[in-house]
């Protein structure tokens, strides 16, 4: 496992209007790992991914990029370095898809043809190079997700070590071939630290190296997901029971108790 | 066959066909009016304007052409090509096809800036209406973001009808203004109101060609962050664009455009609206491409309307606003059918 990229956040903590939304939160993430981040409704998860992107103003703590504070980044180092994307994105006007997906490469001061070969590049990663040129409203709910996911692939397109992803419950709403589809092509991204807010347990305990579970701004248990989505601290964080069932194939499922 | 092939050389090259109806209706106007002028003699003034030898005018034609119909061409070029780029700028900003820095009331805020100005101090200087007109549109600008930051989501239509409220307010607030006024004043400035380029002078044009590039430079430098803009303001953030920066540069840039634009032929609206609507379908949405290009088709338009103004035999002009309402708030009106449908 490298050691380089590791991003660190020490006793983060986050108020906004008074309220605490994080407290004292401390994790080191590494990069190839794929983290999963659950947690009820409010318990700061946007908001830690937030912080963690130094796109919020924390109050107390410090989060740390290469042993670095991520204050002390420019702007566009931080988005070459992290690449966050929102739940849903709307275009407020049409564009095509690799227009979209070139928007992603606003930080990087490249010559036209790099910046068109890492377009092309994260285009072909998701699979849609062959509709590089077609409009983006054309394309169907799941393609548009992939298309934002080859968006931020192409904000982190660089030679070092340290790039990330931060995805917040992206492709929730998409149908369960899609979503398996989306984290089936996350898996392949081995070089890259991955951070996905979700709210299934089943596709973390699928897909996740790790598992965070957040509760009123803390880490309840942060872990292998077998460790961590265990009926009692679910039942602690959610207040719902469930169990946990086997496949005849050896996968484990969570589902609610009846 | 060789139609289409002309066709298709034009149909790619949106500048040249906007430059080639800019050069061609503004020969129209320099050649038509109560005093006809024919090509040879205008083509002898413009010689002489360039430095040629050229002798075949009379005092009055050179004044009528230079200091009337030249002055009023480059006027409403220059107004036109800032309401294009303000408007190109303002939808994107906004994310919202819909805006216009005129029918939002950036227009009608730096209107009656300019009346409240000329109430107080008389139209003799040109730099107090200048900056009037400056301040004007500056509140108005800040006055419609704040509108639009409260209806974050989803309230495209809720801002327009508030712009178009806070326009109404403003334009009606100048025109009380303008009635309790002296006769003087009121003639003047309620020609002017309406959009027109009566009593301006190579000085006033000057100032507001300056106005005008400080605008468009500072616009157009915000090009490729406004293009990221189009994701929204979160993702566009983590994307590496200062969305906070961006905003207030873009507020300023198109307040000193439309001041510019005031000042030289009152409140214009509509061209901020349609022409980039009509170009991006043309060009795309790329803010790098589209404000230049609005800019250009700004100017194409208003004059447009500025030699369609000249083609009725009345005593004066036809208002530039009212011929802009006359073309555009057909077009609005067709853009929200064709939302809600």
């Amino acid at each position: 496992m490298e050691k380089t990229g590791m991003i660190a956040a020490r006793r983060l903590t986050v108020q906004k209007q008074g309220k605490t939304l994080l407290s004292e939160i401390n994790l080191t993430l590494t990069p190839g790992e794929l983290t999963v981040i659950v947690g009820p409704n409010g318990a700061g998860k946007s908001t830690l991914l937030q912080a963690l992107s130094g796109q919020l103003s924390i109050q107390g703590g410090s989060v740390t990029l290469c042993d670095r504070d991520i204050v002390n980044y420019t702007r566009a180092q931080r988005a070459q370095h992290i690449a966050h994307l929102s739940q849903h994105i709307e275009l407020c006007f049409d564009l095509t898809v690799s227009e979209v997906v070139m928007l992603g490469r606003y930080a990087h001061t490249l010559p036209y043809t790099a910046q068109a070969a890492a377009v092309d590049r994260a285009l072909r990663a998701v699979d849609l190079l062959p509709h590089a040129q077609q409009s983006y409203s054309s394309l169907s709910g799941g393609e548009r997700q992939r298309v934002q996911l080859a968006r931020i692939l192409a904000q982190i397109d660089h030679e070092s070590p340290n790039r990330w992803l931060f995805l917040d419950e992206h492709g929730v709403h998409l149908d369960i071939a899609h979503q398996h589809h989306i984290f089936q092509l996350l898996r392949q991204l081995t070089t890259v630290g991955i951070v996905a807010v979700l709210h299934d347990f089943n596709l973390a305990l699928r897909y996740a190296d790790r598992v965070i579970l957040l509760t009123k701004g803390k880490i309840l248990a942060d872990g292998a997901p077998q460790a961590v989505l265990t009926p009692s601290n679910i039942q602690i964080a959610f207040g719902m029971p469930v169990q946990l069932i086997q496949s005849p194939e050896g996968s484990t499922w969570i589902i609610p108790e009846t | 066959m060789n139609a289409f092939r002309y066709f298709r050389i034009f149909a790619g090259r949106p500048t040249l066909v906007l430059s080639l109806t800019i050069l061609f209706l503004g020969g129209l106007t320099l050649l038509e009016g109560p005093v006809p002028i024919d090509v040879y003699t205008l083509l002898s003034i413009l010689g002489h304007l360039i430095g040629l030898p050229t002798h075949h005018y009379t005092r009055e034609t050179y004044a009528i052409v230079t200091e009337l119909r030249l002055l009023s061409i480059v006027s409403v070029l220059i107004s036109g090509a800032a309401l294009g780029l303000s408007g190109a700028v303002m939808q994107s900003l906004l994310r919202n096809p819909l805006a216009d820095p005129s029918l939002l009331g950036i227009s009608s805020s730096a209107g009656l800036g300019v009346v409240i100005a000329a109430l107080c101090f008389g139209i003799t200087q040109v730099w107090i209406p200048t900056i009037a007109a400056l301040t004007g549109s500056l509140i108005g600008v800040i006055l419609l973001y704040a509108l639009s930051r409260h209806w974050t989501s989803g309230g495209s239509l809720k801002l327009i009808l508030a712009g178009i409220a806070l326009n109404a307010l403003l334009n009606a607030l100048s025109l009380f203004l303008i009635s309790i006024a002296d006769t003087h004043i009121l003639q003047s400035v309620f020609f002017w109101s309406l959009g027109g380029t009566s009593g301006i002078h190579w000085t006033t044009t000057g100032l507001a060609a300056i106005l005008t590039l400080i605008g468009s430079i500072l616009l157009y430098r915000q090009a490729s962050a406004l293009n990221v803009l189009c994701l929204g303001e979160c993702d566009a953030q983590s994307t590496g664009v200062d969305v906070r920066v961006l905003r207030i540069l873009c507020v300023i840039g198109v307040a000193v455009s439309i001041s510019a634009s005031v000042i030289l032929t009152g409140p214009v609206a509509f061209v901020g609206l349609m022409v980039p609507h009509v170009l991006r379908a043309w060009v795309g949405p790329n803010p790098q491409k589209l404000i230049p290009v609005s800019g250009l088709g700004g100017a194409a338009l208003l004059l447009f309307a500025y030699w369609l103004s000249r083609q009725f035999q009345t005593v004066s002009d036809i208002p530039l606003g009212v011929v802009t309402a006359l073309l555009g708030a057909p077009f609005f009106l067709g853009l929200l059918w064709k939302k809600q449908a």
